[in-house]
């Protein structure tokens, strides 16, 4: 029985290890098969050999139908009892076999093997529909194999199963959480240099942006320091020059006129004490007093800056009051001088004056501003 | 149909603990689960064949898994990790396949 099963085992090589091993574990049992008919490892399949000759399996019936027939072949991996493991493995491949099975009828008890696969001849000859060859052929076979048994081998087999299953979902699951630490170190050396040479592509693009933006920013904030400080002078300009009003702390003056006018000379030097002690915006019945300004009797009526003024004349000065108001009345100073006219003088010193009258600086028509000097001209 | 029902148990497990493999593993864990696969397909066309034996099983299942692993962790020692791993999937792969091409001839005849 060992040649012919050799030759059977080079079909067998090729399907894969579980295929194999039957093979060559069926290359042991034949000893024990002319002793017994139950070998240790064969399918339900090969019991189909044994049922008795005169029932040929229905063409329907897989070799797994078989159970019925043969109760210790319950467990489908366990006894078969296979008289002739040889010819019962031979029947998935009826193609191959059929030719090496037939010097094997002689071994074991040739007649018995005669009967059996002349018996058997026939339901292989039918329509290839006729699944009753060894094996479990077609949709009855993987019926069979889902029916369920409760034994040690089909527990170890679920154990592993199961084992499987587990492995695969966690192997999926960490595929898909984490690529990074699943690489080997080569590749991740690779991944580390690829990112660095993007890492320094992208700094050095950070630093050009970073340095144009510098310039782009310190332009634009001269430009605005440029605007500030212009925004600055024009108010201080404007102050000074009388295009804007002006609020803050100073001084009142109400001098009432007399029976004689307070003379033109007598305003001035009133403005020119105030400007001395420091008046910044002054004004005089609604009349901003500036650097151009001139006061003038025309009959009379005090004029000032060609706007006829009307007693009382009430000056507004902003500035210090401490130093404004001592310093109007300095003994032989303006208001000494404006009531040797005659007049009444009064300072007030509230505590904020508002010098409300503004005028338009004119163009200087004959003065041009002075080019900047550089160096030493003239 | 147990070892069926030991697969569908085996996945739903996986799905609700869903554990972290420890860093050691992780490069011969999908090896591993290649090996299995390659077993059970093996398993499942001895079974179709008429030729299963749950003990055969049981030792391909195991030594496939070890074996893999083995090589895998060899070729990682040498140097040719990412090289053994591709030729150890190839093969199994292809062992996948004409297992599978056993499997459908068993229930298609096709």
């Amino acid at each position: 029985m060992g040649e012919p099963k050799d030759s059977n085992e080079p079909e067998r090589a090729e399907p894969g290890p579980e295929v194999t091993a039957p093979s060559t574990a069926s290359g042991d049992a034949p000893p024990n098969d002319e002793a017994e008919h139950d070998a240790a490892e064969h399918d339900d399949a090969t019991t189909t050999a044994d049922a008795p000759p005169p029932e040929p399996k229905s063409p329907d019936d897989a070799p797994g139908d078989e159970d019925p027939d043969r109760p210790d072949t319950a467990d489908e991996p366990e006894e078969s009892g296979a008289v002739d493991p040889t010819a019962a493995e031979s029947r998935p491949e009826p193609t191959s076999a059929p030719e090496a099975e037939r010097p094997d009828d002689d071994a074991p008890a040739p007649a018995h093997h005669v009967a059996h696969h002349a018996a058997h001849r026939e339901p292989r000859e039918q329509p290839p529909s006729a699944a009753s060859t060894g094996g479990l052929r077609g949709w009855s076979g993987l019926r069979t194999l889902l029916r369920p048994r409760l034994n040690t081998s089909q527990l170890i087999v679920a154990v592993l199963c199961a084992a499987l299953g587990f492995a695969l979902i966690v192997q999926v699951h960490q595929n898909q959480s984490d690529n990074l630490s699943s690489l080997r170190q080569s590749d991740l050396v690779r991944l580390l240099d690829d990112v660095t040479q993007r890492t320094q592509t992208l700094e050095k693009e950070q630093s050009e942006l970073t340095t144009t933006r510098d310039k782009l920013k310190s332009s634009s904030g001269s430009q605005q320091a440029a605007i500030d400080l212009a925004t600055q002078r024009a108010e201080v300009q404007g102050i000074l020059s009388g295009r804007l009003p002006a609020e803050g702390t100073g001084i009142r003056l109400t001098i009432k006129q007399g029976t004689q006018v307070v003379g033109a000379a007598t305003m001035f030097n009133v403005l020119e004490e105030l400007r001395n002690a420091g008046a910044e915006a002054v004004q005089v019945n609604g009349v901003r007093l500036v650097a151009s300004s001139w006061f003038e009797v025309h009959g009379d009526t005090l004029v000032a800056d060609g706007q006829p003024l009307a007693s009382p004349y009430v000056w507004t000065a902003i500035g210090d009051p401490d130093t404004l108001a001592p310093a109007l009345g300095i003994p032989g100073g303006a208001l000494a001088a404006v009531r040797n006219t005659g007049a009444t003088a009064e300072v007030t010193t509230p505590k904020k004056v508002e010098v409300t009258a503004t005028r338009e600086p004119g163009t200087p028509q004959y003065a041009t501003p002075k080019p900047a000097a550089t160096g030493s001209g003239s | 149909m147990i070892a069926f029902v030991g697969l569908v148990i085996g996945v739903v497990a996986g799905l609700v603990l869903q554990p972290t493999v420890p860093v050691s593993l992780q490069p011969y864990l999908p090896i591993a689960v290649v090996a299995a696969l390659d077993a059970l397909f093996g398993g499942l066309r001895a079974k179709l064949d008429g030729m299963f034996d749950d003990r055969v099983f049981l030792v391909s299942f195991l030594s496939n898994v070890v074996v893999a692993a083995l090589i895998v962790f060899l070729g990682d020692q040498l140097g040719v990790g990412s090289q053994l791993s591709t030729a150890v999937v190839v093969v199994l792969g292809i062992r996948i396949f004409s297992n599978a091409a056993a499997i459908r001839r068993h229930i298609f005849k096709a």
